[in-house]
């Protein structure tokens, strides 16, 4: 093998660019890796999703009933509206909120503010707490009890207590809320590292040339920015359908299923019901949601090819 | 005259901003804090007080002789290096080999390992633990180690490939003109001009496996394993007594380290993040 | 420079990693694993009880010097923890000894072993325990497959400054409820979110008491069809109407477990709530001397209904069969948790009707009106395997109308869809 390598370099060195020969080498350990963990798995998720497996038992028989059930049952369209809700939210102000906290970084830093590196930090601090522990946080926040610190605050501008985990409406807002506050740092991050490369020259022509603040956001920094908003957006949006532990910990999914979004549906069938089949099937499901974002994203990344 | 004022009131909303966002992003931390230091009376107390009018260490004393939170610690941050080391030895090669090889199907072969970033880690878990509990590896720490970089490979390659494409081709040349081999290429040559691209991605692979919940959860059996994402929600609602204090106590042991890593290292983590993200 | 910094990093990172092999060192000591909640382990939430387990363990350890323990301690979420130490069994990876929550016992007993010599030789008899217990412990062969360690029921609390005479239907508990809340008193305080608690507290103790069958003889579920299905629509109407008339507060559909219900008792508006029973010290421990006021009945029934409660708890199986170790695992729990002394530790109920008259076990204020629960009215869950939907939907189902998202006919007819269908 050494002796071959030695060949194919030799060869390199009196043809520059020929380096054609085989990547396998080098590919290897990362094809290895990805099989074993992803491809066998699914492979076995769609068996899994087309039989009647228990948890428990060892024995199942294949059946299309998972499907059949799942498609004709009551829950699952509200499990997809409720996912749908809590992932266009999530994503939306996570988008918008980076965005403005990136571009109230940026403009201080312009102005040579104290107090940038620790807005910064603190965002990004939210980032990295681990997500049972957000829902732990924010799960005593919104205790509805006299104790609940939200009811208290909110009791100041007299808008009494608030149902923030028991209303099958507010919980899941409550929800998506916790989870704008964890995500948004993400956001953050790749929006500031996209107006560091605005080049200062066309915002200073658009000055020169009559355009205010709103203008010069709407025509010059936000049309330069899009490959990176766009980018932003799916790698988000595919995190944010694929959560489940913030909402394990901060709702365990209810009142009822109302905050039960698909992710945690795929672990109480499993784990809560035992009922292999119908998990499984709820997981084909959501891996073809992935597969079509997927589409989307490499849509966009050819566009930007172009 | 008009412009120094324009400033002033440029400054001033802005310092107004801040403080509002950083009373959004602190304050939940806050709170945790102030009820890890509550007693069991005021942490019922209507209303609640922001701060407890007793200080009650005790209860990270509790926490710290009567659970093992230090021990999940300690987990993490072994599945968090050992992750990182795992990835970037595979990663890092990946991507000079698709940044620098031109082969039949590299563009499939990309789409593909994109592919799998987006498939959730719930979906693959649940066969490999039945997988891993016939084959007798289940709470192996090497086999977790080789999921956890799984799941975070795909977007590493990715990153890394992007900011080496970013490295121009002359310096390979310029090696292999001086007797390189591809491999002492990018050990002697790629590599250390990439540092800051190896940098961010160590961040992100860092971050994302600190917070790894699905895997372990469902991986692990052995609580003696569990990294601290995992091993707090048993802390988390017993039947018998109110936790809540210990519970807080317990969330604030377990996001302390990184919080003070990220204090301490925020400059560096923002560059790096920063210059990595844009070239990536 | 840069680049010696994070040589160094990595070089201290990767001595951690080596640094933390552990030497084994060998003999002729045995490893005996055990896997227990995290209440049942040293780890336990409550000082005593974590005193009392420590303190046994050790004890355990001078006496067995030869004797490696391993406590495994099992994840929070029960009906997970069980299903994967079923799943180990299968596979033959199964603990040494584990505790198995009693209304499951049942489908461990292929993997268990009989644990009649060993009772025998401690002079333990299969008669002590409680009926009840005795028909969860054994298998159909006859023999012993695990052994009860502690048991509770499901009871209403209340403060006889605030109510005179305990409500005893659901009738009466609204209009009280509404009383007390003139008073400036919470209403009516259960378990009603998705939980085990508000199956056990809740759902079943009111279904049963009309008698209601979850299950038929094969374990199919019957709940939503014939009779069964009005006796559940008048559980979950009767919520709706505590509801609706402002006794119940919506909520309580996000606490699914009985000790959830903690932190609305600690907060002191509390005058009464549907528990179990062992929250005794817990509300003896929060309210002090108020503690005096406060006693038990049994849970409001509906209108006309046989009072009816569950009864859950815990015991322990014996998955090894190496004789040696079988003898210390036995001797581990018979020491440290089937006693007088653990059971008060612990805050459990003993489930052998000796154990109440020995001499190392105290009690506490409720104990002789917790045993008359457990004699009377006291039911257990189905083994089923349909019973994990069946709780899993009605909670679901209890929830949703709690929570006003769904009327009680709705509810119930998507819950037994989905269980029926499975």
């Amino acid at each position: 093998m050494d002796a071959n390598n030695n060949m194919t370099i030799n060869h390199a060195e009196k043809k520059r660019g020929s380096w054609r020969s085989s990547p396998l080498l080098w590919l290897i350990p990362l094809i290895a890796v990805l099989a074993f963990v992803f491809v066998y798995p699914i492979f076995q998720i769609v068996r899994l999703s087309f039989t009647d497996a228990n948890l428990i038992d060892a024995d199942f028989d294949y059946t299309i009933n998972s499907y059949i059930r799942l498609f004709t049952l009551p829950g699952f369209y509200q499990m997809l509206s409720t996912t749908s809700f809590f992932v266009f939210f999530s994503v939306v102000f996570q988008l918008i909120c980076g965005f403005f906290i990136s571009l109230l970084i940026v403009q201080g830093e312009k102005f040579k503010i104290k107090g940038t590196v620790i807005v910064r930090t603190a965002v990004l601090v939210a980032w990295a707490v681990p997500g049972v522990i957000i829902g732990i946080i924010w799960n005593t926040m919104y205790n509805e009890t006299d104790s609940g610190i939200f009811n208290y605050i909110l009791s100041f501008i007299g808008m009494g207590p608030q149902p923030f985990l028991s209303d099958p409406l507010l919980s899941l807002l409550s929800v998506t809320i916790a989870n704008i506050w964890r995500g948004t740092a993400f956001s953050m991050i790749l929006i500031y590292a996209g107006l560091q490369t605005l080049p200062s020259d066309v915002i200073e022509a658009a000055r020169i040339d009559g355009a205010n603040a709103i203008q010069r956001l709407t025509r010059v920094i936000l049309p330069i920015l899009s490959p990176i908003l766009l980018i932003n957006l799916i790698i988000i949006s595919i995190d944010t359908f694929n959560t489940f532990d913030m909402v394990m910990a901060l709702t365990g999914g209810g009142p009822g299923r109302s905050t039960e979004v698909i992710s945690l549906s795929i672990y109480n069938s499993i784990f809560n019901k035992f009922n292999m089949g119908e998990g499984t099937a709820t997981a084909v499901v959501l891996l073809f949601i992935n597969v079509m974002m997927t589409m989307v994203y490499l849509k966009v990344l050819g566009r930007k090819d172009k | 005259m008009p412009l120094k004022k324009t400033n002033i009131m440029i400054k001033g909303s802005l310092y107004f901003s801040y403080t509002v966002i950083l009373i959004c992003f602190l304050f939940p931390l806050f709170w945790v804090v102030s009820l890890s230091l509550k007693n069991r009376q005021e942490i019922f107390a209507a209303p609640p007080r922001l701060i407890p009018k007793e200080i009650a260490f005790s209860n990270y004393a509790h926490v710290l002789q009567n659970t093992s939170v230090v021990q999940y610690l300690f987990n993490s941050g072994k599945i968090v290096i050992a992750t990182v080391l795992l990835t970037l030895a595979i990663a890092i090669p990946a991507a000079f080999a698709l940044s620098r090889l031109t082969f039949r199907w590299k563009r499939e072969f990309l789409l593909i390992i994109l592919m799998t970033q987006m498939i959730s880690a719930v979906v693959v878990s649940v066969p490999l633990y039945r997988f891993f509990s016939q084959v007798g590896v289940l709470n192996n720490f090497y086999v977790l180690v080789i999921v956890y970089a799984a799941v975070v490979l795909p977007f590493s390659t990715w990153f890394l490939k992007g900011y080496l494409d970013t490295i121009p081709n002359d310096l390979d040349e310029a090696a292999i003109i001086d007797g390189c081999n591809r491999w002492q290429t990018l050990r002697k040559v790629i590599f250390p001009v990439s540092v800051p691209g190896v940098a961010s991605v160590t961040i992100l692979i860092a971050v994302q496996s600190w917070s790894q919940f699905v895997v372990p959860f469902i991986l692990l059996d052995d609580s003696r394993l569990y990294p601290v994402s995992v091993g707090i929600v048993n802390l988390q609602s017993t039947q018998t007594s109110v936790t809540t204090h210990y519970l807080a106590a317990g969330s604030v042991l377990s996001i302390l380290p990184v919080i003070i890593l990220f204090v301490l290292l925020q400059r560096y983590i923002i560059s790096a993040l920063t210059s990595g993200a844009v070239k990536g | 420079m840069n680049k010696y910094i994070w040589a160094a990093i990595i070089c201290s990172l990767l001595l951690m990693i080596t640094g933390c092999g552990g030497g084994d060192s060998g003999g002729e000591e045995i490893e005996l694993t055990w896997s227990t909640t995290s209440g049942y382990s040293p780890e336990a939430p409550t000082q005593a009880a974590s005193e009392h387990i420590a303190g046994k363990v050790r004890e355990f350890e001078e006496a067995y010097p030869n004797v490696e323990l391993v406590t495994e301690i099992q994840n929070s979420n029960i009906d997970e923890a069980m299903a994967r130490i079923l799943e180990q069994a299968d596979s033959g990876r199964a603990p040494d000894l584990a505790a198995i929550d009693s209304y499951l016992l049942d489908r461990y007993k292929d993997y268990l072993q009989p644990l009649d010599d060993l009772m025998k030789e401690k002079g333990m008899e299969e008669e002590d325990f409680f009926p009840f217990a005795q028909d969860v412990m054994k298998g159909e062969d006859g023999k012993i497959y695990g052994l009860y360690m502690g048991t509770d029921t499901r009871v209403m609390y209340y403060n006889t400054e605030v109510i005179d005479s305990p409500p005893e239907t659901w009738d009466e508990l609204i209009e009280t409820a509404n009383d007390i809340q003139a008073e400036g008193y919470e209403g009516i305080i259960l378990p009603g979110g998705r939980g085990e608690g508000a199956s056990v507290t809740t759902l079943w103790p009111l279904f049963w008491g009309q008698g209601g069958e979850l299950v038929d003889e094969e374990g199919n579920p019957t709940f939503g069809e014939g009779e069964n299905r009005e006796k559940m629509l008048e559980v979950l109407e009767t919520m709706q109407q505590a509801v609706e008339e402002g006794a119940l507060p919506q909520r309580m559909s996000s606490y699914g477990a009985e000790g959830d219900l903690n932190e609305e008792i600690a907060g002191g508006n509390a005058a009464m709530f549907l528990g179990g029973s062992f929250q005794e010290s817990f509300l003896k421990e929060t309210l002090g001397d108020d503690f005096e006021n406060w006693d038990i009945a049994p849970l409001p029934q509906m209108e006309g209904g046989e009072p009816a409660s569950t009864s859950g708890g815990w015991t322990w199986g014996i998955f090894t069969e190496d004789q040696e170790k079988q003898k210390a695992a036995f001797d581990l729990i018979t020491d440290t948790f089937i006693t007088g002394e653990a059971m008060d530790a612990l805050d459990q109920l003993p489930a052998l009707s000796t154990l109440y008259e020995s001499e190392d076990y105290d009690g506490t204020e409720f104990t002789e009106k917790f045993r008359e629960s457990l004699e009377t009215e006291a039911n257990v869950r189905p083994s089923a395997t349909s019973y994990r939907v069946i709780t899993v939907e009605m909670q679901t189902a209890l929830s949703d109308v709690i929570a006003g998202n769904k009327t009680p006919e709705e509810a119930l007819d998507d819950a037994w869809e989905v269980a029926n269908s499975n």
